[in-house]
């Protein structure tokens, strides 16, 4: 079975990428997301790996978050050695997607439904490296041409 | 009862809940919000942190209507079950959020006619400013577009997860 990761964020990013979940049975999978209090007791369910929580809100703590998720990404490229990772992003996602690119990963990144007029942040990375580049809104591809609109996720 | 959602960001959303609190309309109704990381204490509002989502699903299914932050994973639960959604999107300015983007979706789906949102920031030099209360009269007394789930995207995504399998 071919390996494909599952990371985001948590939040409405993650209730993005779980509307994906029916694909968690054809592919031997790999969720990663945040630990909150909200994620924590999703490991009875899934296959699950945890990054930690921030926020650019905290910028002094967020550095810490950043290079932990940054030395846990290089860890799961290796230890899972995924072939495909999909992310619905935020900088959680971000991460481990920049890190898998440099292990020549393909990467999926679908755009957050949020964004409607211009891409958050993450998307304006991944939209230079990422192997398919999706957008919920057809108004964004007029924008960036190389993103593609297939619908909606949710 | 009214539902009232905050999201999970760690930013406080305390704004919306004063809102609620203070208005009129609301005064003899239940009120139950999930207010994550936002601090408040009430007599109006019973306030609980987070809901599993069981919880709160049934909390969504069993009101009147939602009040959500202007969060995808918060409006879409109640659209999805066919609740009327008053959307206030958390602002930058009042330290809410990292940046205003939740005006964007907010704006977006009340064009299409699925939710109502509240901004005070854009009527606020106007005569009459929009308030909570004129925002929930409309919801109460209008009709709005269900949302449909678009069912044919998962397999969209697995074709190009197939096309890189491939490469």
């Amino acid at each position: 079975m071919n390996k494909v990761m599952f990371v985001c964020s948590s939040g409405g990013h993650l209730t993005e990428l779980l509307k994906l979940q029916v694909l968690f049975r054809k592919y031997n999978y790999l969720l990663v997301t945040e630990e909150t209090s909200l994620t924590k007791k999703l490991n009875e369910d899934y296959k699950i790996s945890y990054m930690k929580y921030g926020s650019r809100e905290y910028i002094f703590q967020y550095i810490f978050v950043f290079i932990y998720n940054l030395i846990k990404s290089i860890i799961l490229m290796i230890t899972f050695n995924p072939k495909v990772v999909v992310t619905t992003g935020a900088h959680t996602g971000g991460i481990t997607c920049f890190i898998a690119k440099l292990f020549f990963k393909k990467v999926i990144y679908i755009e957050s439904m949020a964004k409607v007029k211009s891409l958050s942040v993450t998307g304006k990375v991944m939209y230079l490296i990422a192997d398919k580049f999706y957008v919920q809104w057809e108004e964004l591809v007029e924008k960036y041409p190389k993103a593609e609109y297939l619908g909606r996720l949710i | 009862m009214i539902f009232v959602t905050l999201g999970t960001q760690k930013q406080s959303f305390k704004r919306l809940l004063e809102e609620i609190e203070n208005c009129p309309l609301l005064r003899n109704e239940e009120i139950i919000a999930q207010v994550g990381h936002t601090k408040y204490t009430s007599e109006k509002i019973t306030t609980i942190d987070f809901l599993d989502s069981d919880e709160f699903n049934n909390y969504i299914r069993s009101c009147e209507f939602v009040v959500a932050h202007g969060g995808v994973g918060s409006i879409f639960s109640a659209l999805l079950n066919n609740k009327k959604v008053l959307a206030v999107p958390r602002l930058k300015k009042f330290g809410e959020h990292v940046d205003n983007h939740q005006i964007e979706i907010c704006e977006k789906l009340a064009n299409m006619n699925h939710i109502v949102y509240y901004n005070p920031e854009n009527s606020a030099y106007e005569e009459k400013p929009e308030t909570m209360e004129t925002k929930i009269n409309f919801l109460r007394s209008n009709y709005f577009e269900p949302y449909t789930q678009d069912s044919s995207y998962i397999s969209k995504v697995d074709n190009a997860i197939e096309d890189l399998l491939l490469s």
